[in-house]
C-alpha cells in the first residue's frame, strides 16, 4: 500500500509503504535525504484506517465477482 | 438452372435474421452499466469510509444535524544531518561534523490511504455468436426379382418293336436386382463477435493545469526584507 507526502525540509517526493510504516521502518527524501517515520503514538490510529483500507478492497473483489456473474448469467 | 425433379428440401435458416433479433444494447451495454454502477458504489463506500475514518466529527453549538469535520493528524518523526563546524584545537583547522537531529511534524492521516487506488480500471465485453443450420436427404432405393421356369417333355414314337422314345427337361433361373442411393447436403453458418474495451480515461490537460495552478498557490513563498505582507 503505497503512498507518498512531501518532505517537510525541501519539499520533495518522498514515497511511503504504510505496511512498512506500521512495522516501524523509515523513509527517505529522494532529494535531501531527510528521514521519515511514525510515531509510535500514532501507530493504533494508522493501523485501524489500514484495516479499514483492506475491508474496502476486499469488498471491491467481491462486488467483482458478483458482476462477473450476473453478465455470464445473460 | 435448376432442375426441378430433384428435391431440394427446406430452406435454410436466413444468417441476417437471426442476427437482427439479438438485444445488443443490454448484452453490451448491460455490462458496462454494471460496471459504471460498481464504480459509483464503491466511490459511496469510500466516501463513507473516508469520513468516518479520517475525520473527527464535532456538532457545531447551536446548530442540529450539523458538524465540523476536522481531519485526523498522525505525527511523523523526522530526522535530518545537521552540519556543524567546530574550531580544531589548533586554531587553523575545523572540525567538521554531521548531526543528526530529530524533530516531528504531522500530517493528515488521508494522505497515508491511497484512496484513489479503489475503482473499476477495465472492462472487457466479448460476444462470439455463431448459428448454423444444415439439411441433408439419403435416399436409397434396391430392387431384386428373381424367376425359376421348369418343363419336361416325354415323347414316344412308333409302334411295336421299334419305337423311341424320347423324355427331357427344361428349367430357367433368373434373378436380377439393382439399388440407387442419392445423398443430399446444404448448410451455412455466420459468426458475429464483439469487443468493447471501457477504462478510466486520464483528466483532460486543462483539468490538470488548473489543479496544479491550485496546488502552487498553497506553495509557501519568501517575501523581500521590508515588504508589506498581504492582508
Amino acid at each position: 500500500m503505497q503512498s507518498q507526502i512531501p518532505c517537510p525540509q525541501c519539499g520533495g517526493t518522498i514515497i511511503l509503504d504504510t505496511h512498512l510504516l506500521l512495522a516501524g521502518q523509515k523513509f527517505s527524501c529522494q532529494q535531501c535525504h531527510a528521514q521519515v517515520g511514525l510515531s509510535p503514538q500514532s501507530q493504533p490510529d494508522v493501523a485501524q484506517a489500514v484495516q479499514g483500507f483492506e475491508a474496502l478492497q476486499r469488498q471491491k473483489a467481491q462486488v467483482a465477482t458478483a458482476a462477473q456473474s450476473a453478465v455470464n448469467e445473460l | 438452372m435448376a432442375d426441378p425433379s430433384v428435391n431440394t428440401g427446406p430452406a435454410l435458416v436466413s444468417m441476417a435474421q437471426q442476427f437482427s433479433g439479438l438485444p445488443m444494447r443490454s448484452l453490451i451495454g448491460g455490462p458496462l452499466t454494471a460496471a459504471a454502477q460498481a464504480n459509483s458504489m464503491m466511490a459511496m463506500t469510500q466516501t463513507k469510509f473516508m469520513m468516518d475514518t479520517c475525520f473527527n466529527k464535532t456538532p457545531i453549538k447551536g446548530k442540529k444535524d450539523e458538524y465540523s469535520l476536522a481531519p485526523i493528524m498522525v505525527t511523523m518523526t523526522l530526522s535530518r544531518g545537521v552540519i556543524s563546524q567546530t574550531p580544531g584545537a589548533d586554531g587553523k583547522s575545523d572540525k567538521v561534523d554531521i548531526e543528526s537531529v530529530p524533530s516531528a511534524f504531522t500530517i493528515p492521516l488521508l494522505t497515508l490511504i491511497p484512496l484513489n487506488a479503489l475503482g473499476v480500471t477495465d472492462v472487457q465485453v466479448g460476444f462470439d455468436m455463431e448459428v448454423k443450420s444444415s439439411y441433408s436427404d439419403e435416399s436409397s432405393q434396391q430392387s431384386s426379382s428373381s424367376s425359376h421356369e421348369e418343363a419336361s417333355f416325354d415323347a414316344k414314337l412308333g409302334e411295336g418293336w421299334w419305337s423311341v422314345e424320347v423324355k427331357g427337361s427344361v428349367s430357367h433361373d433368373s434373378s436380377s436386382s439393382s439399388s440407387q442411393s442419392a445423398t443430399y447436403q446444404k448448410s451455412n453458418s455466420a459468426k458475429y463477435t464483439v469487443s468493447v474495451t471501457a477504462g478510466q480515461l486520464p483528466l483532460p490537460q486543462g483539468v490538470t493545469t488548473i489543479i496544479q495552478a491550485y496546488t502552487n498557490s498553497i506553495n509557501p513563498i519568501t517575501l523581500p526584507q521590508g515588504s508589506e505582507q498581504p492582508s
